[in-house]
């Protein structure tokens, strides 16, 4: 077995998976519902053998890229993972979601963006923090005294969410997205879904995660004190593995914080990026799964990289939880 | 004679049929599969679901089950084992399904995939125990037990064995020379009985059931709980030792073992040019009287003396350079991974069950894991691995062994019979495993065959047991261990199981 050995670029398929179960245990999705069928080597073996795999199951997953990061085949789980959702059948709750998301494509196609320059450090926040313009502003404050940055018109989330919902992407939408960002230097991605495709599409790119770029920060990190719980955002955690488990063992041996990390050092995903809606309740739950990723663990406040998991987490934990922008 | 139930429409036109007519041929199925779903029990039966379960890690034995049950818990088992019994369809028991020679392989009947009872029911911090269902992989069990900084005793070096598989066969870890196989650590089971009984059982209580249950294969019970001894956590610190002879090599281990001096100790070769025996333990203290009291009687090299020994053997035989490189490769690759900066902290590893499943996945794992073994006394030890060598150099250019002592507990004894733990072990038992290094090279079936076949005939000469016991070697049982063991077992098994259907064909 290995880690994947950096992003997993590796063009193996189901086939050659030989059933070692680690993806298995691994997979949240397995944990929640203890049934080989929703997880990949579940979907692999059952692709061998000539199966069909039910869209409840393939939407169980809330591609957290776990599983990617542990096969000894260096299977690229997730790619298949995806390829699986645009292949399935949908449910009609799925097929107006996916009705929606066309509209969308299109309307952000046609839309006109601002074109970053091209020898810039490009920031393609996401949705969540440009909606919240004070922490949106911080960050690139706090990024613009490392880079020279500036903010992408068009970050790609309606890209993204076609991933997630297994739309298949129209080659010219995909082209508008990536024409603009072809030449960056370097790109700084919130979504983890999209890093992990952004490698793909643009192997020579440098691409890192907010969260990886933020805890760089001298500022930043000295303000991580041990007695906190810090949870790392696990697709973009996933799909560069072995960088990012070096990244933040460093930073566990600076600042002696907990991190959401198993025995593995995987990272345990609260589940809160996933679209929810294209899954039901049962498949996932989403509040059980950060229940889980706290329990028993002693600390006095949270550090998040997600504003998705601090939206959660805030529920969910008596104690306070932070952006990690707000810890200068 | 009616078509094969497993894959009736394998060849077009032509309906297969089972050559074997004493063979399960899908009587009753139908009756059997309505009756469970009217208590509730699902009965999965698609191709793809059945195709999940068609190996297990060895990889040579094949077989598809009819149906695909998901244990839930000990009332469900209970039913399906009932009505098994009823309709007289075999139930096959799988946990992680690492056994390789079939052993969790149902050809046909039921599979009942354990790992769906999962859950860690309690952990006792007044009497170090947890509490546990059987089908958790030994890897959750140590996730959850390190958030109460504790972790359990011994298991198999390998991420996704359950605990209930474990139990059933003994299992070894690299302290199982001073802690006794993971199956010691058992204090009392649940268990479903082949009817349909719910028996919780202990040394003390349903004594028989539980003595025929651990290390037992799955004949006389499925494992649905077990209550299980913990002990604090501890990170551990490795030392390597290095050898040209792996009779030096057994001797130092043996005598290490013997004065229980390492908290945890085996020897792993590259074929039998580099023997590495590692030792390590678990505090300072320990530490600190090996190399003040025992150190020096080691027969082992450090690195630089190795490595100027292995120098000067390859100037003489320029020949096997090719064999050098390999090492050198080797040493390269797989000794980063021993030691993970991110699995290290302060020269300690902190998650040795994790650092060194995931160095077997990466170093020797393969789509056919082909890992015979000879399980042995002391005394025997060196020359069953000897013979064992020279059958894998015949084989292989490129192989490995793995030698672990086993501790033995005298009140343990009657749990031993019929096993892995060989009649004629005292005090101590010793395993080697012999394992071909396959990488890219596409061996054949037969030829992987022909040599676990070449090691267990060890065994039968040399009057030895074996860790891999049942499914497609178990013909070696009866030669190994002899008619009369295997004759009363064969008559208790014929009591508790009257259709002989759980785990039917794994040892009778
Ligand atoms: C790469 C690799 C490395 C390994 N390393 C080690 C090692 O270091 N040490 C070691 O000891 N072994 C090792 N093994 C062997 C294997 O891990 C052990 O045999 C393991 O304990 C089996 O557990 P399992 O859950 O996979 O059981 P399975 O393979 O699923 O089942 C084993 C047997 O027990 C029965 N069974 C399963 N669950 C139950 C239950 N709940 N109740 C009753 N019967 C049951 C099955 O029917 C079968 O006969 C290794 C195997 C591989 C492939
Ligand atoms: S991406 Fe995560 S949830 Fe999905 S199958 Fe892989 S491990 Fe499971
Ligand atoms: S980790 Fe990879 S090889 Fe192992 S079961 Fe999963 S997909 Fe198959």
């Amino acid at each position: 077995m290995s880690y994947s050995d950096n992003i997993n670029n590796s063009n193996k398929n189901f086939n050659y998976c030989h059933g070692c179960g680690l993806c298995t245990l691994v997979c949240p999705a397995w944990q929640q519902q203890k049934d080989v069928r929703v997880s990949p080597q579940g979907h692999a073996k059952a692709l061998q053998y000539g199966g069909k795999i039910k869209a409840e199951a393939l939407f169980s997953c809330i591609l957290c890229g776990a599983c990617s990061a542990i096969c000894p085949e260096n299977i690229d789980l997730t790619t298949m993972l995806l390829d699986l959702r645009q292949q399935s059948e949908k449910t009609p709750a799925q097929q107006t979601i996916e009705n929606d998301l066309l509209q969308l494509i299109k309307l952000k196609h046609e839309q006109k963006f601002s074109q970053p320059p091209i020898n810039k450090t490009v920031f393609l926040p996401g949705p969540e923090l440009r909606s919240n313009q004070s922490y949106l502003s911080h960050i690139m404050q706090l990024l613009n005294n490392r880079y020279d940055i500036a903010i992408a018109g068009d970050d790609g989330y309606d890209i993204s969410m076609a991933l997630e919902a297994g739309v298949e992407i129209p080659a010219h939408r995909l082209d508008s997205f990536l024409q603009p960002i072809r030449f960056s230097i370097k790109l700084i991605v919130s979504d983890g879904l999209l890093i992990q495709k952004l490698h793909h599409w643009l192997p020579y790119t440098k691409i890192n995660s907010t969260g990886y770029e933020l805890s760089q920060l001298p500022q930043i990190r000295e303000h991580i004190k041990d007695s906190d719980f810090y949870v790392i955002e696990s697709r973009a955690y996933h799909c560069n593995f072995e960088k990012n488990v070096s990244h933040y063992d460093k930073l566990q041996r600076e600042q002696f914080c907990q991190f959401n990390l198993d025995l593995n050092r995987l990272a345990i995903p609260t589940g809160a990026v996933s679209n929810e809606k294209l899954r039901t309740a049962e498949c996932f739950n989403t509040t059980k799964q950060a229940e889980w990723m706290l329990s028993n663990k002693q600390f006095a406040r949270i550090i998040v990289e997600d504003m998705k998991d601090l939206a959660l987490l805030s529920k969910i934990s008596d104690k306070p939880v932070l952006h990690l922008a707000e810890l200068n | 004679m009616p078509p094969c139930p497993v894959a009736p429409d394998a060849l077009q036109g032509i309906p297969r049929q089972q050559t074997n007519p004493a063979r399960w041929q899908g009587e009753n199925w139908n009756e059997f599969v309505s009756t469970l779903q009217a208590d509730n029990i699902d009965v999965i039966e698609d191709r793809g679901t059945r195709g999940i379960y068609s190996t297990d890690a060895g990889g040579l034995a094949y077989g598809m089950p009819n149906g695909v049950i998901i244990a839930r818990d000990a009332q469900q088992i209970s039913t399906l084992l009932r009505n098994a019994q009823r309709y007289h369809i075999p139930v096959t028991v799988r946990g992680g399904g690492l056994t390789t020679e079939g052993e969790s392989v149902a050809f046909g009947g039921v599979l009942l995939d354990m790992t769906g009872m999962s859950r860690v029911l309690h952990i006792d911090k007044d009497t170090l125990t947890v509490r546990t269902e059987a089908g958790i992989f030994w890897h959750s069990l140590a996730e959850e037990l390190r958030r109460h900084n504790f972790d359990y005793l011994s298991a198999p070096l390998n991420l996704t064995s359950s605990v209930g598989g474990t139990l059933g066969v003994g299992g070894i870890d690299v302290n199982s020379a001073k802690l006794g196989c993971s199956a010691d650590q058992a204090l009392c089971l649940q268990v479903v009985t082949p009817t349909g009984d719910i028996i919780e059982c202990s040394d003390e209580q349903n004594a028989e059931l539980f003595q025929r249950v651990i290390l037992g294969y799955g004949q006389f019970g499925i494992i649905t709980e077990a209550t299980l001894k913990i002990r604090p956590f501890t990170p551990m610190r490795m030392h390597y030792f290095y050898y040209r002879s792996l009779r030096s090599a057994i001797n130092d281990l043996i005598l290490l073992d013997q004065n229980g001096v390492p908290d945890y100790s085996g020897i792993l070769t590259m074929m039998d040019k580099a023997v590495t025996l590692l030792i390590a333990f678990d505090s300072a203290e320990r530490e600190k009287t090996f190399f003040e009291q025992w150190h020096k009687q080691l027969h082992g090299y450090g690195e630089l003396g190795f490595g100027i020994r292995l120098a000067s053997y390859y100037a003489l035989h320029p020949w096997r350079l090719n064999e050098l490189f390999f090492l050198l490769r080797r040493k390269h690759t797989l000794f980063p991974d021993l030691q993970p900066a991110q699995h290290m902290r302060n020269g300690e590893i902190i998650d040795r069950t994790v650092v060194f499943s995931r160095a077997v996945w990466k170093h020797w794992g393969h789509k056919n894991m082909v890992i015979p073994d000879l399980a042995t006394s002391v005394d025997k030890f060196i020359d069953a691995v000897e013979k064992g060598n020279a059958v894998c150099k015949h084989y292989f250019p490129r192989y490995t062994l793995y030698c672990v002592g086993i501790k033995l507990r005298a009140e343990h004894k009657a749990h031993y019979e019929l096993s892995s733990i060989p009649h004629d072990a005292k005090d101590f038992s010793y395993g080697c495993e012999f394992e071909p290094i396959l990488e890219e090279n596409n061996y054949s079936r037969d030829y992987l065959q022909s040599f676990k076949n070449a090691i267990y005939d060890i065994g039968v000469d040399m009057d030895t047991s074996y860790y891999r016991f049942g499914g497609m070697m178990k013909a070696y049982i009866r030669r190994a261990l002899g008619d009369e063991v295997v004759e009363k077992h064969l008559a208790l098994k014929r009591i508790a199981d009257p259709a002989m259907i759980l785990n039917r064909n794994v040892i009778f």
